[in-house]
């Protein structure tokens, strides 16, 4: 595991990994075997319907959205807001801490006296960090599976899969930023409340814009817009939107590993 | 040939004073000092040779390298002592120097393990263990495991205590045999006497002075205590050469001696002396007599200048 700045990088984190993926495959495991005494009971359908829109916008909801189906049930209990809220929360941590705790620390000048670029360095956290968070979004997956086991439903025309490559997309987007953001300047304490604070407000750009009376257009600078979390489930991936979320997030690591290239450590 | 040269090397960070104009150049094979009190600019001289910082003006190379953008090459060739750094305190001693050794692409392990032992240090166990002493060890044995052409170390010796200090010096005896270079900066003045070949004084980030150690020597002061059996005549010293701020106190003669004690002890012998006492100076003091007009006036010149 210490053969390089990547394998050294998922040991330090490999604590945390176990926890997270551990605790939010159970989570989602837990959440499904909820879905049969949702789906029975009477009328829920109708409060749902009931409920002001601005209630529902809160969790990245609509009135329309089916929460006697599995597909519905896992948008509202799930995907719409706590899962990604979830992932985005180890995402910005873990980004922000990636390079800065080292730099703040000290341990950056040692491991940067090897022959060991810069850019390299920087290239190979992040790419720890989108393990990361392909393993904990399988283990979610893997948990959904285990619930729709336990519970025996039919979910072939829920898009799981395709629900957790956009979670993954979504998380990775907040993290890039956040790591970005440590790349160009030393701190993480700033960053962190950029990458957090941007992952809410955002959040509520796309799913308050209507009740706000915004445009339509408005919501097209949200990325979770793109992250699709009130659809995806059921509806699937829209690839564009994904390649979209992807390509900004190669684009704030290309930038913050220029940028930490480029830059003086340590003040 | 010179494995370190700087030209105007000038770093700011923003409007604060990192160096100003150095010129400075270490040839290869010898053991370079580089004194200066906290703050002068040391570790700034050091991390922009490493390139960790950018240049604010000028430019510094190693082995004729760009400093910045030839930095991985000649981090290939250096080893590197940072002055405050830090551990993985989860990693035990050898996995952090395999972690190390594998980044560098391999380096001999049974020469590891004849540091470890010679430093006498405990690789197996975790680095949060261990003491501030013993990670400096760690700290050193990183920087020379791989036989680099040029060592830098910054304070190589805090923390150690004087066995492994004197180990540390064989090391650096060993490499200046083996026609390495060693950089060091230090603010100890009896270490830098020991192990090196010149110094250079940096202060408030100029450079005031490069000298070969015996030149030093020769010029710091020394504090001098005289106690006799009987009261002195205290002009029987004022004028000997070298000797300054001579106070008489009933039966002790107190005063400073610049270079050889010579004079000043065979004009003691006329008298019946009970006890000397001789104390030499800290190097701060030294900097202060020998170098800070010289660093004042090169700060009014830059100043009348900017």
């Amino acid at each position: 595991m210490l053969r390089n700045v990547f394998l050294k990088t998922l040991r330090d984190v490999r604590g945390a990994l176990a926890w997270w993926a551990g605790g939010l495959g159970l989570m989602c495991l837990w959440f499904v075997t909820f879905f049969p005494a949702i789906s029975g009971a009477a009328g829920l359908q109708e409060y749902m319907e009931s409920l002001p829109e601005s209630f529902l916008a809160m969790f990245g909801v609509s009135e329309t959205t089916l929460i006697t189906t599995l597909a519905g049930f896992l948008t509202v209990e799930l995907m719409s807001a706590w899962l990604p809220g979830l992932t985005i929360a180890f995402g910005v941590s873990i980004g922000g801490g990636l390079l800065s705790r080292e730099e703040d620390e000290g341990s950056l000048d040692l491991l940067l006296a090897n022959p060991v670029p810069r850019w390299r360095v920087a290239l190979e956290k992040f790419a720890a960090l989108i393990a990361f968070t392909v393993i904990v979004a399988l283990a979610c997956w893997v948990g959904l599976l285990l619930g729709i086991a336990v519970i025996n439903v039919e979910a072939g025309d829920v898009h799981l899969l395709d629900g957790m490559l956009s979670l993954t997309a979504l998380t990775l987007f907040f993290a890039a930023l956040t790591y970005c953001l440590t790349c160009l300047k030393r701190g993480r304490g700033l960053a962190i409340g950029v990458g957090a604070g941007l992952a809410v407000v955002t959040f509520f750009t796309n799913s308050l814009a209507d009740l706000a009376n915004l445009p339509e257009w408005s919501r097209r600078f949200s990325p979770w817009y793109y992250y699709g979390g009130d659809v995806i489930l059921a509806e699937g991936i829209k690839w564009e939107h994904f390649g979209l979320l992807i390509g900004l997030t190669v684009l704030l690591v290309a930038l913050g590993v220029w940028g930490f290239s480029q830059r003086d450590l340590g003040t | 040939m010179a494995v370190i040269q700087t030209e105007n090397l000038t770093k700011y960070y923003g409007k604060a004073r990192g160096v100003i104009d150095l010129h400075l150049n270490v040839e290869q094979g010898e053991v370079f000092g580089y004194l200066g009190p906290n703050g002068a600019g040391k570790t700034t001289t050091i991390r922009t040779l490493l390139g960790y910082l950018r240049p604010t003006a000028g430019r510094a190379t190693v082995f004729g390298l760009d400093s910045f953008h030839d930095a991985i090459a000649i981090k290939r060739r250096v080893g590197h002592l940072p002055g405050e750094f830090a551990l993985y305190p989860h990693l035990t001693g050898e996995q952090l120097l395999r972690y190390f050794a594998h980044l560098r692409g391999g380096v001999d392990w049974s020469y590891v393990r004849t540091l470890a032992e010679r430093l006498d240090i405990d690789l197996t166990r975790r680095i949060g263990q261990l003491s501030h002493g013993n990670r400096q060890k760690i700290g050193l044995l990183q920087a020379f495991m791989h036989r680099p052409e040029l060592l830098i170390l910054d304070e190589p010796t805090s923390g150690l205590d004087p066995l492994v200090q004197h180990t540390f010096y064989e090391l650096v005896d060993e490499a200046r045999a083996n026609g390495q270079t060693v950089f060091i900066s230090s603010h100890i003045l009896p270490e830098v006497e020991r192990l090196c070949d010149r110094v250079g004084i940096i202060r408030e980030g100029r450079l005031v002075a490069v000298e070969m150690v015996a030149a030093l020597k020769a010029r710091a002061l020394r504090r001098l205590e005289i106690t006799f059996e009987a009261p002195v005549p205290a002009e029987q010293f004022t004028k000997l050469p070298g000797v300054r701020d001579v106070t008489v106190a009933d039966r002790h003669l107190r005063c400073t001696v610049v270079g050889s004690l010579d004079a000043v002890v065979k004009a003691a012998a006329q008298y019946t002396v009970v006890n000397i006492r001789s104390e030499e100076p800290s190097l701060e003091e030294v900097f202060l007599t020998f170098y800070g007009r010289q660093a004042d006036n090169a700060a009014k010149e830059a100043h009348h200048a900017a």
